[in-house]
C-alpha cells in the first residue's frame, strides 16, 4: 500500500492507535506527499450529510479529526496546520506527547503561546505545565495568566470539583505564575463562578489568594500592591472592579495601607471609577496619619475632581477637608486644587467645595483668586455666594430686558433651503442617479418634476446614460431597501422602471440594455412569486404598488403624485406638479404656487386633486402678501381660494366647486376656526380632532401583569399585578374611523371615507411600525404646517412609556425631532406634547435634540415655554420618567444660554412645579435646586401670594426639600 | 485582505528603577530599517508625568476599535515613533483606522541626544504600560529608544516576537490622515475649563447621531442639531479617549477639515502636544476615504522618492521648493508630489507648524503603494480599454466608462467631477473620486 492508501485505511477504519506509529515512520518526502491527501480528507469529512433528511452533521467523528489533525501536525507547516480549526484535536489526551516524542516542530512553542491571544484558548494550565516539564514549551506569562484561573476546577462526569492540586503541584505556580494574573487580562473575575458539586469544598479565587497570603505562601504586601495596580490597569471594567474588590476583601490594616500608600496614589489615575473610589476610600483611612503624603495626593486632585463620577468628587473633597484641618500650612495649596470642583455641575459637589474654601481659604491669596476666577462661569448660585470674596466681578445684575426683547424671526423660505430642478437633461441624469442613493426627503418629487419638465428633451443617447440608474432601481426592488432608504425609495424605483418602459417604447434599439435588465429581473421576480407563497411581485406598475398604501394612507398620497407625473409624461404635458416643494421641509413659496396655477390655467389643465391638496398644505405664509397680489392673474375658483388662503382676515367666498380644497385651506390657514360657509361640507361630520390633530391626552397609572421569576415546576414565568405610568392619546369616535385594538396593546385607527374625496388629513395616519423611519420626514413634509395628526399617532405608539428605548422608538423620535427642527411649524397641542415628552425620553441624544428645538424656538419667540413645563409637570406628577433626565438636560444645555432663555426656562420650570403634588415627587430637591439657579440668574424673587409661592409654602415642611425651598424663598 | 506583521524586538520595552529614577526603555523594530539596533533617542523627560499619561492614552487609542470585535482588539499594533530634529513623535492608530493619535515631544519637554534619526515601531507591552501608569509627578525619568548593547540583550535570549494581523487599512489610514491634517483649518481654541465643560456635553454611551460644536453664552457645547459653520463630529464618543488628559492640559485647539470629513483635537501641555484625529464617522476609517487618490494620480518617478529619501532627514520640515532646486525639477511638480509623498508614508503633517515633516513609516513601501484599490481599479479600467472620451474641450470632459453591465457617464468640469455610479451618487464626491472619474482623469492627463 502507498502511504496515501495506508493513511486512508487508518482513517476509514478509525484505527486511531495506528496513526502515531504510521506517522513516526514517514520520511520528509512522505510527509510532503501526504499533504494533498490530508486536505482531501479534511474537506470530505467536513461536509455535512444527513441520514434521515431531518438532521445534518459532519461526516467526521472526534476520532477522525484526531487522525487527520495528527497527520497535519506532522506533515504541514504551521500556517496550514493552524489555519484548520481541527488543529486543537492533537492536544487531546496523550496524543500530543506521542507526537512530540518523535517530531518537535520549531514553531510548536509559538503555536501554543499564540493561543493566549485567541478567543477560545484550547489548552489548560495542567497540560501547559506538563509540556513545560518535558521541555517542549516555554509558556508566555500571558498564556499562564489566561489559563491559570481555571486551574482550580476539574471537570468530572458528576460535575466540576474544586481542587488546589494543580496550584500546589509545582512551586513555580505560587512563586511566579500567580503574579501573572495581575498583569494580564484574564477571566479571573468569573472563572470561579461555576456550579458546585454538592459536598465539594468550593472556594473563590479571593479566598484562595487570601489563604495563601495568611499562610505566608505568597507575600501579603505584594498581593495588596498587585491588586491595587491591577485595578488601575487598562483591563475591562469588571476585571478591574474585581481587583478593587480583592483589595477590600483582604482587609488591609492601617500599617499595610501606609506601606502601599504609593500604590494607592497610583490607583487614583485608574480609568475605572471603582478602582479610584477604592483607592480614595483607603487613602481616607490614613489621611490623618503623619506619614500621609499630602503633596503627592494634591497632584492627583485636579484629575479626581474632573471625574464624571460624583462619588469620586465627594470622597476627594472629604479627604481634602481632613487635610485642610490638619495642615494649616498647606491650606492655600489645598483650596487651590479644590477650585477644580466648580467645573462639576452638581450643586452638592460645588457646595461642599465652596464651604471648604470658605472655611480654610486665604482671602488675599492671588493664586486662589485666579483659580476660582478661572471657573467662575460654571459656579452655581449658592456656592458662588460662599466664595464671593474671591471673585473680582460684581454680583450679577438682572438680565437686561432689551436682550430678551429681540427675536430672530423664523425663516423657512430662505436661499439655503431652496430646492431646485435641473435645467437640462444632463442634470436630470445625475439627479436620478443621486436620488436612489442619497435619499433627501424631496428627491422623489424632485425627480418627478424634472422628468415631467425634461422628458421631451430626452434622446436615445440619454436613455442609455440612464441605464446605471435603472440597474440600481432593479437592485433596490429585488434586494430590498437598506441604509437611508425608505419605502418611498421603493416607490421611486417602481416609477423609474415604469418610466424606463415608456422610453423603451420610444427608443427600442437603444433600450436593449434596459430590456435585458428588465427581462432578467422580472423572471427572477416571478420565480420568487412561484416559490414563496407570501411573496408579492416587486416589479409592478405604479398603479399596482398598493402593498403599503392600504394601511398607511400617507404612502397613498405619494403614489397618487407619482401617477399624476406618469400621466403627464405619457400625455406630453410639461406642467410642473403644483405640490413640488420649493424649500426644504416641504414648504412651498406661495408666489411660486400662484405662478404654477397660472401656468395650468393658461394651459387649460386642472391640477390633480391630491396634487392640489398637498400644494395647499405646503404653503408657507411667509410670503403671502406678495403672493396675494400676484394671485390677481388667476381666474375662477383658484383665485378665490388663494385670496381666502393667503389673506389672514379673508372669509371664504363661494361658489365652492371643490369643497375638499376649501376645507383644507381653512384648516391650514386657521385650524381653530370653524367656518360657517363650510357647514354643509361632508367633512364637518368628522370629529374635529382628526382634522386638526388637537387630540386630548392623559398620563395615568395603569395596572398590568408583570413578569416574575421563572418557575421550573410550572415551566413558565410567574405573573403578578404591577402599576406603570402611561401616556395615551385619546382617539375619539368619529364617522370617518373605526378604532380597533391591535396586537401591541394599543389602538389602530382605521379610516373610512365620509365622501369620495377624502381630505389630506385623513391620509396622515400611521404608527411607529407602519411608517419606515426613513420616510418620517417625507411624510411630515406633506403637511409641514401641521404635523400634529402624525405626531398623535406616533406619541400613542412610540412614546407611551418613558421606558421605551428600542431602536424603533429611539430613532423614530429622533427623526421626528429632526424634522420639527427644519419645519419650524406653529406649535400646537400635539407638537407641545411631543416636544415636552421628548425632553424626558430615555435616549439622551433625543433629549438634547428637544432642548435644541426649545432653544431655537425661544430665540424666535415661537414657543410657549410654560406649556412645555405644564406638560412635563403633568407627566411627572406620576413620576412618569426619572426627573434626573430633565434636571440634567436643564443643567447641561438649557441654562445660561441667554437672558431670554433664562426667563423662558423659569417660566417652564414654574409651570412644571405647579403641577406637582403637595407630597412632592422623587428628585424634587434637585429640580428645586436647579430652579433656584435659574431664579438667581434672572434676579427673580418669589412672592408668597403667587401660585408658585403657594406651592413652595406647601413644600416648606417637606423634609427632603425643606432646605431647597427655604433657599428659594430667601432670595 | 489581511497580512501579518511580525515585530521582532531584540528585547521588551520596560520601565526600570535605578538609583531613585525611572528609566523608560522602548524597544524598537522596523521592517524597513535594518541597521543594527541604532539608538534613536537617549535623554531625560522634562514632563515625565504628563508624558507617561499621554503615552498611556496613545496606547488606549491603539487598543481601541469602534467597529471591530474585542478579539481583534486584543491584537493591538505597536505605535510608531519618529525621532530626530530635536523632536520625538509617537503616532498610533485605532484598529478600525478611524482614530489617529500622536504625541509630539518638543525640545522643552525633553533633554537628550538623538544619536540616529529615524522612524520605527516601538514595543508597547502590558507590563511596560503598567509601569508607565506608576510614574508620578516630580519623578526623574529617562527615556531611551533602541539600545546600543543589543547583542548583550540578545545573548540573554530575550528576543520578543509578536505576530499581529496587519489590516491594510491600518497602514493606509496612517498615510491618508496626513492629507486630512494638512487640509484642516483651526476652528476653535479653548482653555482647560472650557475644554472640560465641552467634554461634559458628550452624551453617554455609543453615540450614533452627528454632533456639532457650538459656543453658547461663552460656553462650548456639543449639540445634535446641525448648525452652519459648526464643527461636525460623527462618533463623538471616540473623543472620550482624551478625557484622562483634559485636566492636565493647558489648552485645546480644534481643527476641522473644510468639508468636515475629519476633525483634529490638539491638547497642549507645555512642550508636549497630543493630537487626536477622528474620521467622519465611527464606522469609517481614514483608509477608505479617497482624500489621497487625487494626489496619487500624478506618477512620481522612483528617482524623486529616492531623492526625498536621501535629502530629507527625520522630522525635518519638508520644503518642496528646496527639493525642486536641488533635484532640478519644476516648482509645480515639487508641489504636486508633496501630497503624494504623504500618501505613500514619507511625510507627516504638523498642524502646529502648518507644514509637512519628513518621516518614513516603518513599513515596506510596497505595502503602502498597493493599498489603494480604487486607484488599482481605475488602472484596470484603462488597461482593459473601458474608458472612452466623448469630448474634451473648454475645460469640460464628457466620457463613458464601462461598468458592471452598464456604461457610466463621467463629466468633469472646473466645478465638479460627476459620475452616474453608486459611489458618486451616494457620496457626491465627499469621499474622494470614484474609480471611473479617476480613470477618466488619468486618461485625459495622459499619466
Amino acid at each position: 500500500m502507498t502511504i496515501q492508501e495506508q493513511f486512508a485505511w487508518i482513517l476509514d477504519n478509525v484505527e486511531e492507535n495506528k496513526i502515531v506509529p504510521f506517522l513516526r515512520l514517514l520520511s520528509d518526502e512522505d510527509r510532503n506527499a501526504l499533504i494533498p491527501e490530508l486536505r482531501k480528507w479534511l474537506k470530505y469529512y467536513s461536509e455535512y450529510v444527513t441520514t434521515d433528511n431531518k438532521s445534518y452533521r459532519s461526516r467526521a467523528t472526534a476520532q477522525h479529526w484526531r487522525i487527520i489533525a495528527s497527520g497535519m501536525f506532522v506533515c504541514c507547516d504551521r500556517k496550514e496546520f493552524e489555519r484548520n480549526w481541527i488543529n486543537r484535536y492533537v492536544l487531546e489526551g496523550k496524543l500530543i506527547f506521542e507526537l512530540l516524542d518523535f517530531y518537535q516542530p520549531s514553531w510548536f512553542n509559538d503555536y501554543i503561546n499564540g493561543m493566549a491571544s485567541q478567543e477560545n484558548i484550547g489548552i489548560g494550565y495542567g497540560l501547559i505545565m506538563q509540556l513545560t516539564d518535558k521541555g517542549y514549551l516555554r509558556p508566555s506569562p500571558d498564556l499562564i495568566a489566561k489559563t491559570l484561573p481555571s486551574a482550580t476546577r476539574i471537570a468530572r462526569q458528576q460535575g466540576s470539583i474544586f481542587t488546589l492540586e494543580l496550584i500546589e503541584e509545582r512551586p513555580v505556580t505560587l512563586d511566579e505564575h500567580i503574579w501573572h494574573l495581575f498583569n494580564y487580562e484574564s477571566n479571573l473575575n468569573w472563572a470561579d463562578k461555576w456550579s458546585v458539586t454538592p459536598g465539594n469544598n468550593h472556594q473563590s479565587w479571593m479566598e484562595v489568594l487570601k489563604q495563601y497570603a495568611a499562610k505566608g505562601r505568597i507575600s501579603r504586601i505584594r498581593l495588596l500592591k498587585e491588586a491595587l495596580a491591577a485595578s488601575a490597569r487598562n483591563f475591562n471594567k469588571v476585571l478591574s472592579g474585581w481587583f478593587a474588590d480583592l483589595f477590600v476583601y483582604l482587609q488591609p490594616a492601617e500599617h499595610e495601607l501606609l506601606t502601599v500608600q504609593a500604590d494607592l496614589m497610583m490607583a487614583l489615575s485608574a480609568v475605572q471609577s471603582k478602582a479610584v473610589g477604592n483607592a480614595l476610600m483607603h487613602l481616607k483611612k490614613i489621611s490623618t496619619h503623619a506619614d500621609f503624603e499630602v503633596h503627592t495626593f494634591l497632584q492627583y486632585v485636579p484629575v479626581l475632581l474632573s471625574s464624571a463620577t460624583k462619588a469620586v468628587h465627594t470622597a476627594t473633597l472629604s479627604i481634602l477637608e481632613v487635610l485642610a484641618k490638619k495642615y494649616p500650612a498647606d491650606r492655600n495649596a489645598i483650596c487651590e486644587v479644590v477650585a477644580n470642583a466648580f467645573i462639576s455641575s452638581d450643586n452638592a459637589t460645588q457646595t461642599k467645595a465652596a464651604k471648604l474654601i470658605a472655611a480654610y481659604g486665604d482671602e488675599t491669596s492671588p493664586e486662589l483668586i485666579t483659580a476660582i476666577g478661572a471657573v467662575e462661569s460654571s459656579l452655581l448660585a449658592g456656592p458662588k455666594e460662599l466664595v464671593r470674596k474671591w471673585l473680582q466681578t460684581a454680583p450679577p445684575e438682572v438680565a437686561p430686558t432689551s436682550e430678551a426683547d429681540v427675536f430672530s424671526p423664523v425663516v423657512v423660505l430662505s436661499e439655503h433651503t431652496l430646492i431646485t430642478i435641473p435645467e437640462d437633461v444632463e442634470g436630470l441624469i445625475f439627479l436620478i442617479s443621486q436620488s436612489l442613493d442619497n435619499n433627501e426627503h424631496y428627491h422623489l418629487e424632485q425627480v418627478l418634476s424634472s422628468v415631467i419638465r425634461l422628458h421631451k428633451q430626452i434622446t436615445e443617447a440619454h436613455f442609455k446614460q440612464l441605464e446605471p440608474a435603472f440597474q440600481r432601481a432593479f437592485k433596490m426592488l429585488m434586494k430590498g431597501i437598506s441604509g437611508n432608504a425608505g419605502l418611498l425609495d421603493e416607490l421611486l424605483a417602481v416609477f423609474l422602471i415604469e418610466y424606463g418602459l415608456l422610453l423603451e417604447q420610444q427608443y427600442p434599439v437603444e433600450g436593449a440594455g434596459f430590456r435585458k435588465q428588465y427581462d432578467k429581473q422580472i423572471a427572477e421576480d416571478k420565480k420568487r412569486e412561484a416559490e414563496w407563497s407570501y411573496y408579492k411581485l416587486m416589479i409592478v406598475p405604479v398603479s399596482d404598488w398598493t402593498r403599503h398604501t392600504a394601511n398607511v394612507k400617507a404612502y397613498e398620497v405619494y403614489r397618487q403624485l407619482v401617477l399624476t407625473a406618469l400621466t403627464f409624461v405619457q400625455q406630453g404635458i410639461q406642467l410642473p406638479l403644483v405640490s413640488m416643494p420649493t424649500h426644504k421641509g416641504g414648504w412651498i413659496d406661495p408666489v411660486v404656487l400662484v405662478e404654477r396655477l397660472n401656468t395650468y390655467q393658461l394651459a387649460g389643465v386642472a391640477p390633480a386633486l391630491m396634487d392640489m391638496q398637498v400644494a395647499i398644505a405646503r404653503v408657507s405664509f411667509e410670503n403671502s402678501a406678495v403672493a396675494l397680489t400676484a394671485a390677481a392673474v388667476l381666474e375662477g375658483e383658484y383665485k378665490r381660494l388663494l385670496a381666502f388662503l393667503l389673506d389672514q382676515h379673508a372669509q371664504p367666498a363661494g361658489p365652492f366647486d371643490t369643497p375638499v380644497l376649501w376645507m383644507l385651506a381653512g384648516l391650514c390657514k386657521s385650524p381653530e376656526t370653524v367656518y360657517q360657509a363650510f357647514q354643509d361640507f361632508p367633512y364637518t361630520q368628522i370629529n374635529r380632532a382628526y382634522l386638526t390633530g388637537q387630540f386630548a391626552w392623559k398620563t395615568f397609572s395603569q395596572k398590568y401583569l408583570a413578569y416574575g421569576n421563572y418557575s421550573k415546576e410550572k415551566k413558565e414565568y410567574e405573573r403578578y399585578d404591577a402599576w406603570r405610568t402611561v401616556l395615551k392619546v385619546d382617539f375619539p369616535d368619529s364617522p370617518n374611523v373605526t378604532i380597533a385594538k391591535n396586537n401591541y396593546g394599543g389602538k389602530d385607527v382605521i379610516y373610512r371615507n365620509v365622501c369620495d374625496t377624502p381630505l389630506l388629513q385623513e391620509y396622515m395616519n400611521g404608527n411607529k411600525q407602519q411608517i419606515s423611519e426613513n420616510d418620517i420626514q417625507r411624510v411630515l413634509s406633506l403637511s409641514p404646517g401641521n404635523p400634529d395628526i402624525q405626531l398623535a399617532y406616533f406619541i400613542d405608539s412610540a412614546m407611551n412609556s418613558a421606558l421605551l428605548d428600542e431602536v424603533t422608538e429611539r430613532r423614530g423620535v429622533l427623526r421626528k425631532l429632526e424634522a420639527l427642527y427644519v419645519l419650524k411649524n406653529d406649535l400646537r397641542e400635539m407638537s407641545y406634547l411631543f416636544l415636552a415628552t421628548a425632553m424626558l425620553n430615555a435616549d439622551s441624544t433625543n433629549r438634547s435634540m428637544a432642548a435644541e428645538i426649545w432653544i431655537d424656538r425661544v430665540a424666535s419667540g415661537t414657543v410657549d415655554s410654560g406649556k412645555i413645563g405644564a406638560i412635563i409637570g403633568t407627566h411627572q406628577q406620576l413620576e412618569w420618567a426619572p426627573m434626573k433626565r430633565w434636571t440634567d438636560l436643564i443643567g447641561g444645555r438649557m441654562q445660561k444660554v441667554s437672558a431670554r432663555h433664562n426667563i423662558a426656562l423659569e417660566s417652564m420650570m414654574t409651570s412644571c412645579l405647579l403641577q406637582l403634588p403637595a407630597a412632592g415627587v422623587k428628585d424634587l430637591k434637585k429640580l428645586l435646586e436647579v430652579y433656584h439657579e435659574v431664579l438667581v440668574a434672572n434676579g427673580t424673587k418669589i412672592e408668597v401670594q403667587t401660585l408658585i409661592g403657594g406651592k413652595l409654602e406647601e413644600w416648606k415642611a417637606l423634609a427632603p426639600v425643606k432646605k431647597a425651598v427655604a433657599a428659594i424663598l430667601a432670595l | 485582505m489581511n497580512e501579518s506583521l511580525i515585530y521582532h524586538y531584540d528585547t521588551a520595552s520596560k520601565v526600570s528603577r535605578s538609583a531613585g529614577s525611572e528609566e523608560l526603555f522602548l524597544a524598537r523594530y522596523s521592517e524597513v530599517e535594518k541597521r543594527e539596533a541604532p539608538v534613536y533617542f537617549q535623554g531625560t523627560l522634562l514632563q515625565p508625568f504628563v508624558t507617561a499619561r499621554c503615552l498611556l492614552t496613545l496606547s488606549k487609542v491603539v487598543q481601541s476599535s469602534f467597529s471591530m470585535s474585542p478579539f481583534d482588539m486584543s491584537l493591538f499594533k505597536d505605535p510608531v515613533v519618529t525621532a530626530g530634529n530635536e523632536k520625538l513623535r509617537f503616532e498610533g492608530f485605532s484598529h478600525c483606522a478611524g482614530v489617529y493619535a500622536r504625541l509630539d515631544i518638543r525640545p522643552g519637554a525633553h533633554s537628550g541626544e538623538f544619536p540616529v534619526a529615524g522612524t520605527t515601531n516601538v514595543d508597547f507591552n502590558q507590563p511596560m504600560l503598567s509601569a508607565l501608569s506608576s510614574i508620578v509627578k516630580g519623578q526623574e525619568v529617562s527615556l531611551s529608544i533602541g539600545r546600543k548593547d543589543v547583542t548583550l540583550q540578545a545573548g540573554e535570549n530575550k528576543v520578543t516576537e509578536r505576530k499581529v494581523p496587519l489590516p491594510v487599512k491600518w497602514i493606509k489610514g496612517f498615510a491618508s490622515v496626513q492629507v486630512f491634517l494638512s487640509e484642516a483649518e483651526k476652528a476653535h481654541q479653548f482653555n482647560r475649563v472650557q475644554t472640560l465643560q465641552l467634554f461634559q456635553s458628550i452624551p453617554r454611551g455609543v453615540v450614533k447621531a452627528d454632533h456639532y460644536l457650538v459656543v453658547r453664552g461663552g460656553k462650548p457645547v456639543f449639540s445634535p442639531v446641525a448648525a452652519s459653520n459648526a464643527v461636525c463630529v460623527g462618533g463623538i464618543h471616540r473623543l472620550r479617549l482624551l478625557e484622562p488628559l483634559l485636566p492636565l492640559a493647558d489648552e485645546l485647539r480644534i481643527y476641522a477639515h473644510p468639508a468636515m470629513q475629519s476633525t483634529t483635537w490638539q491638547l497642549y501641555f507645555g512642550g508636549l502636544t497630543f493630537t487626536l484625529s477622528l474620521s467622519r464617522e465611527a464606522w469609517r476609517g481614514f483608509s477608505g476615504e479617497g482624500a489621497v487618490l487625487d494626489a496619487l494620480m500624478a506618477d512620481v518617478p522612483d528617482a524623486w522618492i529616492e531623492a526625498v529619501d536621501n535629502y530629507g532627514y527625520t522630522n525635518q520640515t519638508f520644503n518642496a521648493s528646496l527639493l525642486a532646486v536641488n533635484e532640478n525639477i519644476s516648482f509645480a511638480a515639487a508641489d504636486n508630489i508633496t501630497a503624494k509623498l504623504a500618501a505613500i508614508g514619507l511625510l507627516g503633517f504638523d498642524t502646529d507648524e502648518n507644514s509637512f515633516f519628513y518621516r518614513r513609516l516603518p513599513f515596506k513601501l510596497s505595502r503602502i503603494m498597493s493599498l489603494h484599490p480604487r486607484m488599482k481599479d481605475a488602472e484596470k479600467l484603462l488597461a482593459e480599454n473601458k474608458v472612452s472620451i466623448i469630448s474634451d474641450a473648454g475645460g469640460r470632459v464628457d466620457a463613458r466608462v464601462e461598468g458592471s453591465g452598464v456604461t457610466h457617464t463621467v463629466l468633469l468640469d472646473e466645478n465638479q467631477e460627476r459620475c452616474t455610479c453608486t459611489w458618486y451618487s451616494r457620496h457626491q464626491g465627499e469621499r474622494g473620486p470614484c474609480k471611473h472619474v479617476l480613470a477618466v482623469k488619468k486618461m485625459v492627463s495622459g499619466s
